[in-house]
């Protein structure tokens, strides 16, 4: 845990640092719990009653861009380490690496969306059908006037293009940097820095369409400026909670990375933490109060779902996930005492989940509030959907959510571990290794 | 001299298991206090004709801005072009270039410092220095700006018999507590750090009143482990203060505009695009003033060209994000489907103002990408013009975002194309006169370099071999 100055660095084997069957034996274990998660969420939305088709694709879009923005916000990691030249995070950007692996999955798992998209399915994309009965008759010229934009076979397109994007940037840094454990050679260590540059735009501008894409366009209507970059601040943010988790855990005592984390990553890992819950907060604080402020109707319908209907949750995201942090994790103290960053990271991670719900499962309930006005309130029709409304809204996180969230969490544990299972998870002869042993925080 | 030192950079740039030095040329610790000290005690062994003619010009225009204001008091704000619709020109475009310049000197301190950036010692104290002027000069706008000076004092919220306030809910205000706060803090900031780099002067010093100045100034700095050590401690915690007030300043000024209906004005990515765009100026103006200044003072082996390519690379990626927004407020005005504020994007691009639109672009989008490219990275010519296409392409974007949503608002009738006068002019310039004089006068009499920052890093550098 603390600076060992006993260990050598010459000749460090990379099977040494491979996790094995440790981790091995949670990928079979994790991918049943997964699939038993997503069959149940499925068959409930499949064959469920009125509004559970609804509820399943938003539930699940809600984890789904809850597990990818952790996956983003490690391929940014290893993005900005590159191109800064950083020395102090050699001992954890490996983690960062390894966690990219689940982007094939990932991909994967974007599937039932796309197939949703083409099926025109508008409980989830009303402007995937723009005549199927989702799109209020006000509005409905300006989903007509998007349709070059958002239109199902250019959003599948979009999505095959940004999986391409980042699985192949992601398996290029992970096998590159598999290959210098055995050779050693600089030269990749400079081919890093000089790559990962050009990397960064194309990273924004795919991330900030996936977003625009998946969630934003949950509300054809509705439209941030911001929005990317909303998604990008608390997907890092996240990445940084559990890279203080995973840290701990290979870094302690009986740990496998033990005495190559040191108090001094720690102290790092939590100051770019605070950072990030700085940096959402004011994100998220801007998008607020400009909309707020200038409270044209447009833009503050989204926020009214988002406050009006259930927990007032634009002020409780904002204690939870910004003001509870923010006052934890101000101290060095805090920062450099790993199990109290567990438990801040562990804070986090709930909270971009939270957060990620905040974004997503709204537009469930607007979905079903539409279609109870639609039918009228008074026919039988009208009736099952205001009672699907009343039970959402009533349990926001009910078995659905709970079996999304199973689902695909526990894939993504299983992509991940399997991922750690085969690879050291030390960049063992990075050149900068000695320095990420070495440095002290002032 | 210089290419010696480039040679060595460069080799020690490929090897990625040594960090390179910073500072070059076997300084020593009394290398540096003669090399950044004999910058000002050069100017007691020689006159300088060049500083009294550099000095000269820019006190004469800055009597000229004093003479425009005192026309513009003693007249009113219709010596400016200000007129309906576009009651917001060229002052609260001045305004907003001048903040924005100012967000290089506390981003290097502050943000640069939590992030152990080694390299910000050669050029923080310079930077900071242009922070504080370039403050003062944005200060001055809106402070003429607001008709009736002899009541200025109304933007504060002072008690009063007439119990009037200003409106709390008001950006213009937060503006007032935003940029004060802001000019206070990095004045304690440069002042601070300047206290050790202040005593060395008055050790130096030779005549009676230099020693007694500087004496007085440096507070009776002795250099004990105590004095360092709260010192250090000081600064850090003024470094976590500082951080977010790099971020607050420029968002407040961007509530100005984002907070109102305005399309073109009210967009949510404008708080942090407006922080991109200002240490993207901030950096293209310390570029601008360094690489003449280490060229005429000899300072090449402590600003050296790694140093300015690093500078390059932060104008690159902000640069590069000052690009996504323009990108995003295209994308999403024709995504918004709303008619208006597809309007005020095409009318920017195409309409009247397309010649400014395009300057704005070509300066700020275009123009910085060059840097993609490692000879002009390593080209101080290159860097230095480039530089200055920041400079004019930053100004012509307030200016965008001023004008053209205001010259064509939703009303047709009420359309007009702005017209500066020769005092929108005449102010503009006398503003750099201000803060040229301001700039010579630091040149002349306080250490360009932070001595004792730079002693810090060569220890490290030493005892890494």
């Amino acid at each position: 845990m603390s600076h060992s100055p006993s260990i050598s660095l010459e000749g460090l084997n990379p099977e040494k640092f491979t996790l094995g069957a440790r981790a091995g034996s949670l990928v079979g274990r994790f991918l049943v719990v997964g699939i038993v998660g997503l069959a149940v969420a499925a068959a409930l939305g499949l064959t469920g009653d009125q509004g559970d088709l609804s509820r399943f694709l938003h539930a699940y879009t809600t984890v789904y861009v809850y597990f990818t923005s952790i996956a983003l916000g490690a391929l940014f990691f290893v993005l900005i380490n590159h191109v800064t030249s950083a020395g102090w995070s050699v001992t954890t950007r490996r983690i960062a690496e390894l966690v990219t692996g689940a982007f094939p999955l990932l991909a994967l798992l974007s599937l039932p969306l796309i197939i949703a998209a083409l099926m025109g399915t508008a409980e989830i994309y009303p402007w995937a059908n723009p005549d199927g009965g989702l799109v209020p008759e006000g509005v409905a010229h300006l989903v007509h006037k998007k349709a070059g934009f958002l239109n199902a076979k250019f959003f599948a397109a979009r999505m095959v293009l940004y999986f391409v994007i980042w699985i192949a940037m992601a398996a290029w840094f992970k096998s590159r940097s598999l290959a210098q454990d055995l050779s050693g050679d600089p030269a990749i260590t400079n081919l890093f820095k000089k790559r990962s540059a050009p990397m960064i735009p194309v990273f924004a501008l795919t991330l900030t369409f996936f977003a625009l894409d998946l969630l934003m366009s949950l509300d054809p209507v509705w439209y941030s400026t911001i929005f990317g970059v909303y998604y990008f601040a608390g997907g890092f943010l996240c990445f940084m909670a559990l890279l203080g988790i995973l840290a701990k855990k290979f870094g302690a005592e009986d740990g496998i990375l033990s005495g190559f984390i040191r108090d001094e990553h720690y102290h790092d890992i939590g100051k770019l933490t605070f950072a990030f819950v700085m940096f959402w907060g004011y994100i998220a604080f801007s998008q607020y109060i400009l909309i707020w402020y200038a409270n044209i109707p447009e833009e503050t319908a989204w926020y009214h779902e988002r406050e009006g209907l259930f927990w007032g949750h634009v002020g409780v995201l904002f204690l939870l996930k910004f003001l509870v942090p923010f006052v934890g994790l101000i101290s060095r103290h805090m920062k450099r005492h790993p199990q109290r960053l567990v438990i801040f990271g562990g804070w986090v991670m709930v909270m971009h989940f939270y957060d990620m719900f905040f974004l997503g499962m709204p537009s469930h309930l607007n979905t079903l509030h539409y279609l109870e006005a639609q039918a009228g309130p008074a026919t039988e029709a009208g009736k099952a959907w205001h009672h699907a409304a009343e039970s959402f809204a009533s349990m926001p996180f009910g078995i659905m959510e709970l079996a999304c969230l199973i689902g695909i969490g526990g894939l993504f544990v299983a992509a991940v571990a399997k991922s750690f299972a085969s690879h050291s998870i030390l960049a063992v002869r990075d050149p900068r290794l000695p320095e990420s042993m070495t440095f002290h925080n002032p | 001299m210089s290419s010696q030192y480039d040679l060595e950079i460069q080799t020690a740039l490929e090897d990625p298991t040594s960090r390179p030095h910073l500072v070059m040329g076997g300084a020593t610790f009394a290398s540096i206090d003669d090399d950044v000290a004999g910058v000002s005690e050069g100017f007691l062994k020689k006159t300088s004709l060049a500083w009294y003619a550099m000095f000269g010009a820019s006190i004469s225009v800055l009597a000229m801005l004093g003479a425009v204001v005192v026309y513009l008091i003693s007249t009113g704000v219709g010596i400016w072009g200000n007129q309906s619709p576009v009651f917001w020109g060229w002052p609260i475009v001045n305004f907003v270039f001048w903040v924005g310049i100012a967000h290089a000197g506390t981003l290097i301190s502050a943000i640069l410092f939590l992030l152990k950036q080694d390299w910000r010692t050669s050029i923080n104290r310079f930077a900071e220095a242009m922070t504080i002027f370039a403050v003062c000069c944005a200060g001055l706008f809106p402070a003429i700006h607001v008709g009736r000076i002899w009541v200025v004092y109304w933007l504060f919220p002072i008690p009063n018999q007439m119990e009037m306030w200003p409106n709390f809910r008001s950006p213009l205000l937060w503006d007032v507590f935003a940029v004060s706060t802001y000019a206070t803090v990095s004045l304690l900031f440069w002042y601070m750090g300047l206290i050790p780099d202040l005593a060395t002067f008055r050790d130096r010093a030779t005549s009676k009143i230099r020693q007694g100045a500087y004496a007085f100034f440096s507070l009776g700095w002795t250099g004990s482990s105590r004095h360092w050590h709260r010192y250090e401690k000081a600064y850090l915690i003024l470094a976590g203060l500082a951080t977010p007030l790099v971020l607050s300043v420029h968002t407040v000024v961007s509530f100005d505009f984002a907070v109102s209906q305005l399309p073109g004005w009210h967009t949510t990515i404008f708080p942090p695009y407006f922080v991109a765009g200002a240490i993207f100026s901030g950096f293209a103006m310390v570029l601008t003033l360094m690489i003449p200044v280490r060229a005429i003072f000899g300072l090449q082996h402590i600003v050296t060209l790694r140093h300015l390519e690093v500078v390059s690379k932060v104008i690159l990626a902000t640069g590069s994000m000052v690009g996504y927004a323009y990108a995003m407020e295209f994308f999403v005005a024709w995504y918004s489907g709303n008619p208006y504020e597809q309007f005020a994007f095409t009318n920017r691009a195409f309409g009247p103002y397309a010649w400014a639109y395009w300057i704005m672009v070509s300066c700020n989008v275009i123009s910085p990408q060059l840097f993609w490219f490692k000879k002009l990275r390593q080209s101080v010519p290159a860097l230095f013009v480039i530089s200055i296409f920041v400079n004019i392409g930053m100004w012509f974007e307030r200016f965008v975002i001023t004008v053209t949503s205001l010259s064509r608002d939703f009303l047709p009738g009420s359309w007009a194309y702005f017209q500066p006068t020769p005092f929108d002019a005449l102010t503009l310039i006398g503003s750099f006169g201000l803060f040229f004089t301001l700039f010579l006068l630091f040149i002349r009499f306080l250490p360009i370099i932070a001595i004792s920052e730079i002693k810090g890093i060569l220890h490290k550098q030493e005892s890494h071999h």
